[in-house]
Protein backbone atom coordinates (compact mmCIF):
# COMPACT_ATOMS: atom_id res chain seq x y z
CA UNK A 1 0.00 0.00 0.00
CA UNK A 2 1.65 3.36 -1.09
CA UNK A 3 1.42 6.35 0.91
CA UNK A 4 -1.46 8.02 -0.81
CA UNK A 5 -4.06 4.87 -0.77
CA UNK A 6 -4.81 5.73 2.26
CA UNK A 7 -6.88 8.39 1.22
CA UNK A 8 -9.54 6.60 -0.94
CA UNK A 9 -11.15 6.12 2.41
CA UNK A 10 -10.98 10.16 2.94
CA UNK A 11 -12.23 10.54 -0.33
CA UNK A 12 -14.82 7.83 0.02
CA UNK A 13 -15.49 9.91 3.72
CA UNK A 14 -16.43 13.42 2.17
CA UNK A 15 -18.73 11.80 -0.25
CA UNK A 16 -20.53 10.34 1.96
CA UNK A 17 -21.33 13.78 3.23
CA UNK A 18 -23.38 14.87 0.94
CA UNK A 19 -23.20 17.73 -1.88
CA UNK A 20 -22.15 20.41 1.16
CA UNK A 21 -18.93 19.39 2.81
CA UNK A 22 -19.96 20.85 6.39
CA UNK A 23 -15.98 21.33 7.21
CA UNK A 24 -16.04 23.71 3.51
CA UNK A 25 -18.56 26.12 4.42
CA UNK A 26 -17.14 29.66 3.26
CA UNK A 27 -17.78 32.77 4.72
CA UNK A 28 -18.58 34.41 1.98
CA UNK A 29 -19.06 38.37 3.87
CA UNK A 30 -19.52 38.96 7.03
CA UNK A 31 -22.34 41.53 7.69
CA UNK A 32 -21.65 41.35 11.81
CA UNK A 33 -20.35 39.15 14.62
CA UNK A 34 -23.78 37.47 14.37
CA UNK A 35 -24.85 37.08 10.68
CA UNK A 36 -22.21 36.47 7.02
CA UNK A 37 -23.61 35.68 3.66
CA UNK A 38 -23.13 31.90 3.13
CA UNK A 39 -24.13 30.43 -0.11
CA UNK A 40 -25.70 33.93 -1.42
CA UNK A 41 -27.97 33.44 1.76
CA UNK A 42 -27.66 36.16 4.90
CA UNK A 43 -27.03 33.38 7.79
CA UNK A 44 -27.49 33.50 11.20
CA UNK A 45 -24.14 32.69 12.85
CA UNK A 46 -24.94 29.69 15.41
CA UNK A 47 -21.27 27.88 15.32
CA UNK A 48 -18.58 30.30 15.15
CA UNK A 49 -17.57 30.06 19.31
CA UNK A 50 -17.49 34.45 19.48
CA UNK A 51 -18.91 34.37 22.64
CA UNK A 52 -18.04 37.87 23.37
CA UNK A 53 -18.63 39.32 19.85
CA UNK A 54 -15.01 40.62 19.86
CA UNK A 55 -14.05 40.24 16.17
CA UNK A 56 -16.05 43.11 15.44
CA UNK A 57 -15.07 45.05 18.45
CA UNK A 58 -13.66 48.84 17.17
CA UNK A 59 -11.53 48.98 19.94
CA UNK A 60 -9.67 45.91 19.30
CA UNK A 61 -9.68 46.71 15.53
CA UNK A 62 -8.41 50.20 16.36
CA UNK A 63 -5.33 48.52 18.49
CA UNK A 64 -4.82 46.10 15.67
CA UNK A 65 -4.41 48.63 13.25
CA UNK A 66 -2.34 50.65 14.79
CA UNK A 67 0.16 48.04 15.79
CA UNK A 68 -0.43 46.82 12.19
CA UNK A 69 1.15 50.62 11.04
CA UNK A 70 3.27 50.86 13.70
CA UNK A 71 4.86 47.49 14.36
CA UNK A 72 4.74 46.27 10.61
CA UNK A 73 2.96 42.74 9.32
CA UNK A 74 4.29 39.89 11.39
CA UNK A 75 7.73 39.22 13.92
CA UNK A 76 9.91 36.79 11.85
CA UNK A 77 10.68 34.86 14.27
CA UNK A 78 9.92 32.68 17.76
CA UNK A 79 10.49 34.15 21.29
CA UNK A 80 13.47 32.31 21.66
CA UNK A 81 14.82 34.69 19.05
CA UNK A 82 13.53 38.09 17.53
CA UNK A 83 9.99 37.47 18.05
CA UNK A 84 9.52 39.21 21.48
CA UNK A 85 8.05 42.23 20.96
CA UNK A 86 7.54 44.84 24.50
CA UNK A 87 3.51 43.80 23.61
CA UNK A 88 4.23 40.04 24.08
CA UNK A 89 5.60 41.30 27.16
CA UNK A 90 3.44 43.56 28.29
CA UNK A 91 -0.14 40.98 27.27
CA UNK A 92 1.80 38.69 29.83
CA UNK A 93 2.10 40.49 32.48
CA UNK A 94 -1.75 41.74 31.56
CA UNK A 95 -2.74 38.05 31.99
CA UNK A 96 -1.33 37.50 35.01
CA UNK A 97 -2.98 40.55 36.76
CA UNK A 98 -6.51 39.38 35.47
CA UNK A 99 -5.70 35.91 36.59
CA UNK A 100 -3.68 36.96 40.18
CA UNK A 101 -0.92 34.69 38.96
CA UNK A 102 2.27 35.57 38.98
CA UNK A 103 3.34 34.00 35.77
CA UNK A 104 1.63 34.10 32.07
CA UNK A 105 3.24 32.45 28.45
CA UNK A 106 1.92 33.62 25.51
CA UNK A 107 1.49 30.98 22.50
CA UNK A 108 0.97 31.48 18.73
CA UNK A 109 -2.24 29.45 19.00
CA UNK A 110 -4.49 27.59 21.40
CA UNK A 111 -3.77 24.30 20.24
CA UNK A 112 0.18 24.84 20.37
CA UNK A 113 -0.42 26.13 23.91
CA UNK A 114 -1.49 22.73 24.85
CA UNK A 115 1.09 21.49 23.12
CA UNK A 116 3.55 23.66 24.70
CA UNK A 117 2.48 23.33 28.21
CA UNK A 118 2.09 19.72 28.21
CA UNK A 119 5.29 18.65 26.54
CA UNK A 120 7.34 20.71 28.83
CA UNK A 121 6.02 19.63 31.94
CA UNK A 122 5.64 16.18 31.91
CA UNK A 123 8.10 13.21 30.45
CA UNK A 124 8.91 9.93 30.60
CA UNK A 125 8.12 8.13 33.53
CA UNK A 126 5.40 11.07 34.30
CA UNK A 127 1.48 9.98 33.73
CA UNK A 128 -1.14 12.53 32.24
CA UNK A 129 -4.39 11.53 33.14
CA UNK A 130 -7.19 13.01 30.83
CA UNK A 131 -10.88 13.63 31.20
CA UNK A 132 -12.56 11.23 28.73
CA UNK A 133 -14.11 14.10 26.85
CA UNK A 134 -11.04 16.54 26.90
CA UNK A 135 -10.44 18.05 23.48
CA UNK A 136 -8.12 16.69 20.60
CA UNK A 137 -5.30 19.37 21.62
CA UNK A 138 -4.78 17.74 25.11
CA UNK A 139 -4.53 13.99 23.10
CA UNK A 140 -2.01 15.21 20.81
CA UNK A 141 -0.05 17.54 23.45
CA UNK A 142 -0.23 14.49 26.02
CA UNK A 143 1.02 11.95 23.10
CA UNK A 144 4.15 14.43 23.33
CA UNK A 145 5.31 14.24 26.24
CA UNK A 146 5.89 9.69 25.74
CA UNK A 147 4.61 10.06 29.04
CA UNK A 148 1.89 7.26 30.43
CA UNK A 149 -1.18 8.51 29.26
CA UNK A 150 -4.87 7.94 30.59
CA UNK A 151 -8.23 8.96 30.80
CA UNK A 152 -10.82 9.04 33.36
CA UNK A 153 -14.53 8.95 33.21
CA UNK A 154 -16.23 12.41 32.49
CA UNK A 155 -16.62 14.67 35.11
CA UNK A 156 -16.63 11.80 37.58
CA UNK A 157 -14.41 12.89 40.14
CA UNK A 158 -14.79 9.15 42.07
CA UNK A 159 -13.17 7.80 39.09
CA UNK A 160 -10.62 10.03 39.33
CA UNK A 161 -9.62 9.08 42.22
CA UNK A 162 -10.12 5.52 41.71
CA UNK A 163 -7.70 5.86 38.56
CA UNK A 164 -5.32 8.11 40.55
CA UNK A 165 -5.13 5.11 43.35
CA UNK A 166 -4.09 2.63 40.58
CA UNK A 167 -1.18 4.86 39.83
CA UNK A 168 0.67 4.23 43.04
CA UNK A 169 3.65 6.26 44.08
CA UNK A 170 3.66 7.67 39.99
CA UNK A 171 0.20 9.68 41.21
CA UNK A 172 2.88 12.09 42.35
CA UNK A 173 4.23 12.44 39.16
CA UNK A 174 0.78 13.01 37.19
CA UNK A 175 -0.89 15.70 35.62
CA UNK A 176 -4.77 15.50 35.30
CA UNK A 177 -5.53 17.48 32.53
CA UNK A 178 -9.86 18.79 32.54
CA UNK A 179 -11.25 21.50 30.60
CA UNK A 180 -14.18 24.09 32.61
CA UNK A 181 -16.42 23.99 29.99
CA UNK A 182 -16.68 21.37 27.24
CA UNK A 183 -16.65 22.68 23.49
CA UNK A 184 -18.82 19.82 22.54
CA UNK A 185 -21.51 19.31 25.21
CA UNK A 186 -21.34 22.60 26.42
CA UNK A 187 -21.18 21.08 30.69
CA UNK A 188 -19.35 22.00 33.28
CA UNK A 189 -16.28 20.51 35.20
CA UNK A 190 -16.91 20.17 38.43
CA UNK A 191 -13.71 21.68 39.65
CA UNK A 192 -13.81 21.96 43.13
CA UNK A 193 -14.09 18.33 43.64
CA UNK A 194 -11.32 17.45 41.00
CA UNK A 195 -9.24 19.61 42.47
CA UNK A 196 -9.61 18.16 45.97
CA UNK A 197 -9.25 14.46 44.42
CA UNK A 198 -6.17 15.90 42.45
CA UNK A 199 -4.15 17.37 44.82
CA UNK A 200 -5.03 14.29 47.60
CA UNK A 201 -3.10 11.91 45.33
CA UNK A 202 -0.04 14.93 45.23
CA UNK A 203 -1.23 15.30 41.32
CA UNK A 204 -1.06 18.41 39.30
CA UNK A 205 -4.07 19.86 37.63
CA UNK A 206 -4.24 21.31 34.32
CA UNK A 207 -7.62 23.23 33.07
CA UNK A 208 -8.23 24.25 29.97
CA UNK A 209 -10.50 27.42 29.64
CA UNK A 210 -10.45 27.67 25.92
CA UNK A 211 -14.19 28.07 25.66
CA UNK A 212 -14.86 29.16 29.31
CA UNK A 213 -12.29 32.37 29.53
CA UNK A 214 -14.03 35.78 29.03
CA UNK A 215 -17.24 34.09 28.89
CA UNK A 216 -18.09 32.21 32.80
CA UNK A 217 -17.43 34.23 36.13
CA UNK A 218 -18.10 38.11 37.16
CA UNK A 219 -14.67 38.91 36.67
CA UNK A 220 -14.43 36.52 33.06
CA UNK A 221 -11.53 34.26 34.57
CA UNK A 222 -13.86 30.91 33.71
CA UNK A 223 -14.99 27.89 35.63
CA UNK A 224 -12.13 28.11 37.98
CA UNK A 225 -13.47 31.25 39.45
CA UNK A 226 -16.71 30.08 39.60
CA UNK A 227 -15.62 26.83 41.50
CA UNK A 228 -13.69 28.82 43.41
CA UNK A 229 -10.32 27.25 43.13
CA UNK A 230 -8.44 30.15 41.20
CA UNK A 231 -6.13 30.19 43.91
CA UNK A 232 -5.78 26.24 43.86
CA UNK A 233 -5.43 24.91 40.26
CA UNK A 234 -1.60 24.51 39.05
CA UNK A 235 -2.27 25.42 35.58
CA UNK A 236 -4.80 27.70 33.89
CA UNK A 237 -4.58 27.23 29.40
CA UNK A 238 -6.50 29.00 27.15
CA UNK A 239 -7.42 30.22 23.87
CA UNK A 240 -7.57 33.78 22.46
CA UNK A 241 -9.40 32.87 19.30
CA UNK A 242 -12.84 32.41 21.48
CA UNK A 243 -13.97 35.43 23.49
CA UNK A 244 -11.02 37.53 22.61
CA UNK A 245 -11.82 36.82 19.04
CA UNK A 246 -8.22 36.94 17.78
CA UNK A 247 -5.43 33.97 17.43
CA UNK A 248 -3.14 32.83 19.97
CA UNK A 249 -3.09 30.98 23.39
CA UNK A 250 -1.67 31.25 26.67
CA UNK A 251 -1.12 29.60 30.28
CA UNK A 252 -0.93 31.36 33.50
CA UNK A 253 0.51 29.50 36.64
CA UNK A 254 0.91 30.29 40.31
CA UNK A 255 4.41 27.96 39.42
CA UNK A 256 7.79 30.22 38.81
CA UNK A 257 8.96 27.17 36.71
CA UNK A 258 6.49 28.32 34.12
CA UNK A 259 9.22 30.82 33.32
CA UNK A 260 11.46 27.99 32.55
CA UNK A 261 8.66 26.27 30.01
CA UNK A 262 10.00 28.36 27.38
CA UNK A 263 13.68 26.27 27.42
CA UNK A 264 11.84 23.53 27.32
CA UNK A 265 8.49 24.03 25.22
CA UNK A 266 9.06 22.69 21.70
CA UNK A 267 6.25 24.29 20.17
CA UNK A 268 6.56 27.68 21.92
CA UNK A 269 10.73 27.66 20.81
CA UNK A 270 9.42 26.77 17.05
CA UNK A 271 6.98 28.48 16.25
CA UNK A 272 7.09 32.73 15.09
CA UNK A 273 5.44 34.41 17.82
CA UNK A 274 1.96 36.13 17.13
CA UNK A 275 1.71 39.15 15.78
CA UNK A 276 2.15 42.75 16.97
CA UNK A 277 -1.65 43.30 15.43
CA UNK A 278 -2.84 40.50 17.02
CA UNK A 279 -1.02 41.23 20.49
CA UNK A 280 -2.43 44.48 20.10
CA UNK A 281 -6.19 43.23 19.49
CA UNK A 282 -5.82 40.54 22.20
CA UNK A 283 -4.83 43.04 24.63
CA UNK A 284 -7.75 45.30 23.81
CA UNK A 285 -10.42 42.50 24.40
CA UNK A 286 -8.62 41.74 27.42
CA UNK A 287 -9.25 44.97 28.80
CA UNK A 288 -12.88 45.02 27.45
CA UNK A 289 -13.34 41.52 29.06
CA UNK A 290 -12.14 42.89 32.61
CA UNK A 291 -13.87 45.57 33.10
CA UNK A 292 -17.25 45.44 31.19
CA UNK A 293 -18.98 42.73 33.12
CA UNK A 294 -22.72 43.50 31.44
CA UNK A 295 -20.83 41.84 28.09
CA UNK A 296 -21.25 38.71 29.98
CA UNK A 297 -24.54 39.58 31.94
CA UNK A 298 -25.98 39.75 28.95
CA UNK A 299 -24.96 36.77 27.71
CA UNK A 300 -26.01 34.72 30.59
CA UNK A 301 -29.31 36.04 29.64
CA UNK A 302 -29.12 34.88 26.39
CA UNK A 303 -27.89 31.55 27.23
CA UNK A 304 -30.88 31.57 29.64
CA UNK A 305 -33.17 32.08 27.17
CA UNK A 306 -31.65 29.54 24.97
CA UNK A 307 -31.90 27.07 27.79
CA UNK A 308 -35.75 27.25 28.30
CA UNK A 309 -36.14 27.30 24.27
CA UNK A 310 -34.47 24.06 23.74
CA UNK A 311 -35.95 23.01 26.54
CA UNK A 312 -39.78 23.55 25.04
CA UNK A 313 -38.44 21.54 21.88
CA UNK A 314 -37.92 18.69 24.72
CA UNK A 315 -34.74 18.31 24.17
CA UNK A 316 -31.52 17.28 26.80
CA UNK A 317 -29.78 20.14 27.99
CA UNK A 318 -27.46 21.15 30.63
CA UNK A 319 -28.32 21.89 33.94
CA UNK A 320 -26.44 25.44 33.86
CA UNK A 321 -26.68 27.50 30.83
CA UNK A 322 -23.59 28.02 29.26
CA UNK A 323 -23.28 29.71 25.65
CA UNK A 324 -23.03 26.08 24.39
CA UNK A 325 -25.38 23.64 23.40
CA UNK A 326 -25.44 20.32 21.71
CA UNK A 327 -28.26 18.53 19.92
CA UNK A 328 -28.02 14.48 19.00
CA UNK A 329 -29.75 12.69 16.43
CA UNK A 330 -30.41 9.17 16.08
CA UNK A 331 -27.67 8.79 13.23
CA UNK A 332 -24.71 10.15 11.36
CA UNK A 333 -27.26 10.60 8.06
CA UNK A 334 -29.91 12.56 10.39
CA UNK A 335 -27.37 14.71 11.62
CA UNK A 336 -26.19 15.45 8.21
CA UNK A 337 -29.62 15.92 6.56
CA UNK A 338 -30.82 18.42 9.89
CA UNK A 339 -27.60 20.61 9.56
CA UNK A 340 -28.79 20.39 5.55
CA UNK A 341 -31.57 21.80 6.27
CA UNK A 342 -30.65 24.38 9.04
CA UNK A 343 -28.02 26.01 6.78
CA UNK A 344 -30.68 26.05 3.99
CA UNK A 345 -33.25 27.53 6.68
CA UNK A 346 -30.62 30.64 6.68
CA UNK A 347 -28.66 29.09 10.07
CA UNK A 348 -25.02 27.49 10.74
CA UNK A 349 -24.18 25.08 13.13
CA UNK A 350 -21.44 22.72 13.78
CA UNK A 351 -22.04 19.90 13.38
CA UNK A 352 -19.81 17.02 15.46
CA UNK A 353 -19.71 12.81 13.64
CA UNK A 354 -18.13 10.05 15.12
CA UNK A 355 -15.70 8.67 15.71
CA UNK A 356 -14.96 12.54 17.21
CA UNK A 357 -17.17 12.35 19.17
CA UNK A 358 -18.31 12.00 23.19
CA UNK A 359 -20.08 8.68 23.14
CA UNK A 360 -19.65 8.37 20.17
CA UNK A 361 -22.84 10.33 19.07
CA UNK A 362 -23.84 12.36 15.97
CA UNK A 363 -24.80 16.03 17.28
CA UNK A 364 -25.58 19.39 16.07
CA UNK A 365 -23.57 21.76 18.24
CA UNK A 366 -24.57 25.32 18.94
CA UNK A 367 -23.02 28.10 20.19
CA UNK A 368 -24.06 31.78 20.88
CA UNK A 369 -22.37 35.17 21.91
CA UNK A 370 -22.84 38.58 23.54
CA UNK A 371 -23.43 40.02 19.79
CA UNK A 372 -26.94 38.05 19.80
CA UNK A 373 -30.24 39.40 20.37
CA UNK A 374 -33.27 37.80 21.95
CA UNK A 375 -34.57 37.75 18.72
CA UNK A 376 -31.70 35.66 17.62
CA UNK A 377 -31.85 32.99 20.10
CA UNK A 378 -35.64 32.86 19.36
CA UNK A 379 -34.76 32.64 15.72
CA UNK A 380 -32.09 29.88 16.32
CA UNK A 381 -34.58 28.41 18.54
CA UNK A 382 -37.44 28.15 16.14
CA UNK A 383 -35.65 27.12 12.96
CA UNK A 384 -33.88 24.30 14.82
CA UNK A 385 -37.55 23.48 16.19
CA UNK A 386 -38.66 23.39 12.50
CA UNK A 387 -36.29 21.15 10.89
CA UNK A 388 -36.31 18.42 13.40
CA UNK A 389 -40.37 18.68 13.75
CA UNK A 390 -40.26 17.88 9.75
CA UNK A 391 -37.93 15.10 10.14
CA UNK A 392 -39.95 13.65 12.94
CA UNK A 393 -43.04 14.44 11.26
CA UNK A 394 -41.09 12.45 8.06
CA UNK A 395 -39.70 9.52 9.84
CA UNK A 396 -43.45 8.84 11.44
CA UNK A 397 -45.61 8.86 8.59
CA UNK B 1 -11.91 -18.22 25.92
CA UNK B 2 -10.21 -17.64 29.66
CA UNK B 3 -11.80 -16.14 31.86
CA UNK B 4 -10.37 -12.48 31.56
CA UNK B 5 -11.44 -12.93 28.03
CA UNK B 6 -14.95 -14.17 28.61
CA UNK B 7 -15.28 -10.98 30.94
CA UNK B 8 -13.78 -8.81 28.49
CA UNK B 9 -16.42 -10.08 25.86
CA UNK B 10 -19.10 -9.30 28.53
CA UNK B 11 -17.88 -5.81 29.03
CA UNK B 12 -17.70 -5.48 25.27
CA UNK B 13 -21.18 -6.52 24.47
CA UNK B 14 -22.43 -3.51 26.78
CA UNK B 15 -20.89 -1.12 24.09
CA UNK B 16 -21.53 -2.89 20.75
CA UNK B 17 -23.46 -5.68 19.44
CA UNK B 18 -21.11 -8.95 18.93
CA UNK B 19 -21.61 -11.38 15.74
CA UNK B 20 -21.68 -15.09 16.16
CA UNK B 21 -18.59 -15.62 14.48
CA UNK B 22 -16.97 -12.88 17.30
CA UNK B 23 -14.11 -15.01 19.84
CA UNK B 24 -11.02 -13.46 21.43
CA UNK B 25 -9.04 -13.86 18.29
CA UNK B 26 -11.31 -10.81 16.56
CA UNK B 27 -10.11 -8.10 15.32
CA UNK B 28 -11.88 -4.51 17.09
CA UNK B 29 -10.95 -2.50 14.53
CA UNK B 30 -11.41 -4.52 11.29
CA UNK B 31 -14.14 -6.85 12.88
CA UNK B 32 -16.26 -5.09 14.96
CA UNK B 33 -15.46 -1.91 13.26
CA UNK B 34 -15.14 -0.05 16.80
CA UNK B 35 -14.41 3.90 16.27
CA UNK B 36 -11.15 5.53 18.32
CA UNK B 37 -14.00 6.49 21.50
CA UNK B 38 -15.63 3.52 21.87
CA UNK B 39 -12.33 1.88 21.99
CA UNK B 40 -11.25 4.19 25.08
CA UNK B 41 -14.45 3.46 26.82
CA UNK B 42 -14.10 -0.31 26.18
CA UNK B 43 -10.57 0.08 27.60
CA UNK B 44 -11.91 2.32 30.82
CA UNK B 45 -14.56 0.00 31.93
CA UNK B 46 -11.72 -2.70 31.42
CA UNK B 47 -9.64 -0.64 33.84
CA UNK B 48 -12.55 -0.29 36.29
CA UNK B 49 -13.60 -4.07 35.87
CA UNK B 50 -10.33 -5.35 36.59
CA UNK B 51 -9.10 -2.37 38.80
CA UNK B 52 -6.00 -2.06 36.99
CA UNK B 53 -4.46 1.40 34.99
CA UNK B 54 -3.75 0.34 31.32
CA UNK B 55 -1.23 2.85 29.57
CA UNK B 56 -2.73 4.42 26.11
CA UNK B 57 1.10 3.28 24.59
CA UNK B 58 0.46 -0.65 25.82
CA UNK B 59 -2.20 -0.93 23.87
CA UNK B 60 -0.62 0.30 20.28
CA UNK B 61 -0.28 -3.66 19.66
CA UNK B 62 -3.23 -4.51 21.11
CA UNK B 63 -5.66 -5.53 18.66
CA UNK B 64 -8.04 -8.29 19.75
CA UNK B 65 -9.52 -9.39 23.13
CA UNK B 66 -7.03 -12.19 23.86
CA UNK B 67 -4.20 -9.32 23.17
CA UNK B 68 -5.87 -7.02 25.92
CA UNK B 69 -6.35 -10.18 28.37
CA UNK B 70 -2.60 -10.79 28.11
CA UNK B 71 -2.11 -7.09 28.90
CA UNK B 72 -4.28 -7.30 31.95
CA UNK B 73 -2.84 -10.61 33.18
CA UNK B 74 0.39 -9.12 33.08
CA UNK B 75 -0.41 -5.69 34.79
CA UNK B 76 -2.41 -7.48 37.67
CA UNK B 77 0.43 -9.70 38.18
CA UNK B 78 0.27 -13.47 39.51
CA UNK B 79 -0.60 -12.90 42.94
CA UNK B 80 -4.09 -12.00 41.86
Amino acid sequence: MGLLDKFAEVRATRESLGPIDPTRVVIERLLSPTRAMIRGRETLLAGTNNYMGMTMEPAAIAAGQSALADAGTGTTGSRMANGTHDSHRQLEAELAAFYGYPHAMVFTTGYGANLGVLSALVGPGDAVMLDAHAHASLHDGARMTRADVYSFRHNDATNLDARLRRLGDQATRTLVVVEGLYSVTGDLAPLAEITAVTHRHGALLLVDEAHSVGVIGAGGRGVVETAGVLDQVDFVVGTFSKAFGTTGGFCVSRHAELRLFSYCSRPYMFTASPSPATVASTRAALKLLRDEPQRREHLTRLCTRLLAGLRQLELPVNDVPTPVACVELDSREKALRAWNALLNAGVYVNIMLPPATPGNASLLRLSIGDAYTEADVDELVTKLGGVLGEMNAEAES
Amino acid sequence: MSDIEHQLSTLLGHITELPDSFNADSDLIDDLALESMQVMEFVMEAEDHFDVAIAQDRLADVRTLAQLATVIEKLRGPAR
